[in-house]
């Protein structure tokens, strides 16, 4: 049932692992739109523990560009960790991500605070886009079409906001079809104004499954100004719980930059 | 042992010898430093600068995996500005340089419980600007506007337990040492109270009191418990500490009273674009300068708002209830309409007596090491309140930072 369900949605090459939940995240009103969505978030945000290497490249015509970088950890869908590491005056800076509750841990005041998903995290990046929010838990999903895109023929979802301490509204999905690769999503604000269109790009084997590497986030009221988000040296890794509690992040913060070492290798999942 | 460093290596040596040791291998390591130079002109008397300091910071840190950490981080400035200054001389010796220790820990984890014991700081609460933590962690003062309150806290000798979970967190602190807020001398830059109206040249009445003793005893220690939980999206937590009364700088040389309790809870959720923070505290028996006690409560509540592009918008009202009681209303903005690379904000704090102060900065990001942040810190009011006292003291600021890193191992 739950490859009959993923088959119907064109699953394609989503990890073997990913399938398992599908049918648990799989929303009874609307199973066709439902399971697009689930196999296209396995790929989007893999259900594993990981770590992963960003660099967020802000370009804007007045400075060109500028470049800072960020540890990443995840644990699973619902928790994450973005540490910050260059420029230098970022060490300290972290991001925590514990389900729809995020926290800001800045040296200078040694402190974790409760942040509002949507404050912006870096230039147009919000703290919901860098710590890879869970579409599936926090959307209903509704399929609204399809759409040719570059010569991908995508599935269009209309996201609804399933609760209201979600960083979005209402969201659009384009989700090629055969593949469930993302290719874009538009995010609106309460108004309805288009706020910014993230595009999923560089796809490539990491993971176990072949994924998008690059957001390239395009502002929703001046185009020019465009951020890109890459993802590296994606590899697995188990982490310690306690490091997604908001108490702890000043002790992580301690453990230096990257916010500690490696417990092993996990133990589910390609590699 | 009655040197209070040998008696944290005995305790440090203990906690060793009951925890599993470290992995002989895959021990990493990282060394940072920090070197700043800051310039200061008062704008009513442009001619003398009132800061042209140099500033270096150090830290090392060892760990292995997320088990055993360490750190040692020192700080050091000297401040040519009161070399040639109006300042007396007990200013001079006591803001013109200094070495100090600021960070000595080591740290083992299990599961879900965190021990560190060493020089650090303990910050609680849920408010800018002071943390109720700050009644234990005492401020150093002379740097009166300086932003970040990590260089104005004072660490302390503690030995802390965390036990991490993910609906329940507690911390458990002992804070061993007694240290006095340390407060600018009569004659300096922001001395309290009118002091600063010394002439040029000229010494103040009575020299400057010793108010940088540090004693640390067990007998002396203060003891902290932090609940902190989360359920429906709300994160609540409540707080308890046994403080000694803090308000004279020179009352570690004496005998200590009996410890004060201070309890409190601070309550914090989010939604979409909006952040809710509040903060309520109540302090028992706060000894009042004028003789006697009084009980103290500070509360406040703060609500962000983000908007597109990183900005966001901050409002913050804090009372508290010190002699007639003092509210505090303050505006911040910060954004980064440029992209990252200038980071500007405004802070425009004011008080129900009529005083305010306005902190505009603007921080651009030269590559990836250096840091180039102007300011300005503009005071207004009556000359008898908060703010007002400083009403010709208005300044413009420009500092400049380099950072570097070197690292061994997979740090």
């Amino acid at each position: 049932m739950v490859l009959a369900c993923a088959g119907t949605a064109g699953v394609g090459q989503v990890p073997a692992d990913e399938h398992s939940d599908a049918a648990d995240r799989t929303d009874a009103a609307n199973p066709a739109a439902s399971a697009i969505l689930v196999a296209a978030e396995a790929l989007r945000s893999p259900d594993m523990s990981f770590a992963a290497s960003i660099a967020l490249r802000s370009t804007r015509k007045e400075e060109g560009e500028f470049v800072s970088t960020y540890a990443m950890k995840s644990a699973d869908r619902d928790r994450s960790l973005i540490v910050g590491t260059s420029p230098e005056h970022y060490r300290g800076r972290i991001l925590l991500r514990a389900g729809r509750q995020y926290y800001l841990h800045l040296r200078s005041i040694k402190q974790p605070l409760r942040v509002a998903p949507q404050q912006g995290f870096r230039g147009d990046v919000a703290n919901a886009d860098i710590a890879r929010v869970d579409y599936v838990a926090d959307y209903q999903p509704v399929l609204a079409g399809e759409e040719t895109i570059d010569g991908r023929t995508c599935h269009v979802l209309e996201l609804s906001a399933r609760a209201s301490d979600v960083a979005y509204r209402r969201l659009r999905y384009w989700v090629e079809k055969g593949s469930s690769q993302p290719v874009k999503t538009e995010h609106y604000a309460v108004s309805g104004r288009l706020l910014k269109t993230v595009y999923y790009e560089d796809y490539r084997r990491s993971l176990g499954a072949v994924r998008p590497h690059r957001m390239r986030i395009v502002d929703g009221i001046d185009p020019t100004q465009i951020t890109v988000i890459e993802y590296t040296e994606l590899r697995e890794e188990n982490f310690p719980d306690r490091i997604f509690v908001p108490s702890y992040l000043t002790r992580l913060d301690e453990l230096g930059t990257g916010g500690g070492g490696t417990e092993g290798k996990a133990g589910k999942g390609g590699g | 042992m009655r040197c209070p460093s040998a008696r944290l290596v005995a305790l440090w040596a203990g906690i060793a010898g009951i925890l599993p040791p470290p992995r002989a291998l895959a021990v990493e390591a990282e060394g940072r430093y920090r070197l700043v130079s800051e310039g200061a002109l008062r704008v009513h008397d442009p001619i003398e600068p009132t800061r042209l300091r140099a500033r270096s910071e150090v830290e090392f840190r060892v760990r292995q995996g997320f088990t055993w950490r360490g750190t040692v981080a020192v700080r050091a400035f000297r401040d040519w500005a009161l070399d040639r200054s109006r300042y007396s001389a007990a200013a001079r010796e006591q803001q013109g340089s200094e070495v100090e220790l600021r960070e000595l820990t080591i740290g083992v984890a299990v599961g879900p419980l965190d021990l560190v014991a060493g020089r650090r700081q303990v910050a609680w609460g849920a408010l800018f600007g002071q943390f109720v933590t700050d009644r234990v962690m005492p401020l150093d003062l002379r740097d009166f506007v300086l932003p970040d309150a990590d260089f104005v806290r004072r660490p302390l000798w503690m030995v802390s337990l965390l036990a991490a979970g993910e609906r329940l967190s507690a911390e458990a602190v002992l804070v061993l040492e007694r240290r006095a807020d340390r407060l600018p001398v009569a004659g300096s830059e922001f001395a309290l109270d009118g002091a600063g109206a010394v002439g040029a040249g000229e010494e103040p009445a009575g020299a400057a009191e010793e108010n940088d003793v540090s004693r640390v005893a067990l007998g002396d220690s203060e003891p902290a418990l932090r609940l902190e939980g989360r359920a429906g999206g709300v994160d609540v937590t409540a707080f308890a500490l046994a403080a000694h009364p803090d308000l004279d700088p020179t009352a570690t040389s004496g005998e200590l009273g009996e410890r004060d309790l201070v309890i409190g809870s601070t309550a914090a959720v989010a939604s979409g674009p909006y952040a809710l923070r509040t903060e309520a505290v109540l302090e028992r028996d706060r000894p009042r300068a004028s003789g006697g006690s009084e009980d103290v409560v500070r509360a406040g509540l703060a609500v962000d708002r983000a908007l597109p592009r990183a900005h966001i918008v901050s409002l913050q009202c804090v009372h508290e209830s010190v002699g007639d009681g003092r509210t505090e209303v303050a505006l911040r903005w910060s954004g980064a309409p440029a992209g990252g690379r200038l980071v500007p904000s405004v802070e425009f704090h004011l008080g129900l007596d009529g005083d305010w102060l306005l902190k505009p900065r603007a921080a651009y990001s030269i590559g990836t090491a250096w840091l180039a942040e102007f300011g300005i810190d503009g005071f207004g009011g009556p000359p008898d309140t908060f703010y007002g006292q400083f009403d010709r003291r208005d300044r413009v600021t420009l500092t400049i930072s380099r950072a570097g890193r070197w690292a061994a191992g997979d740090f």
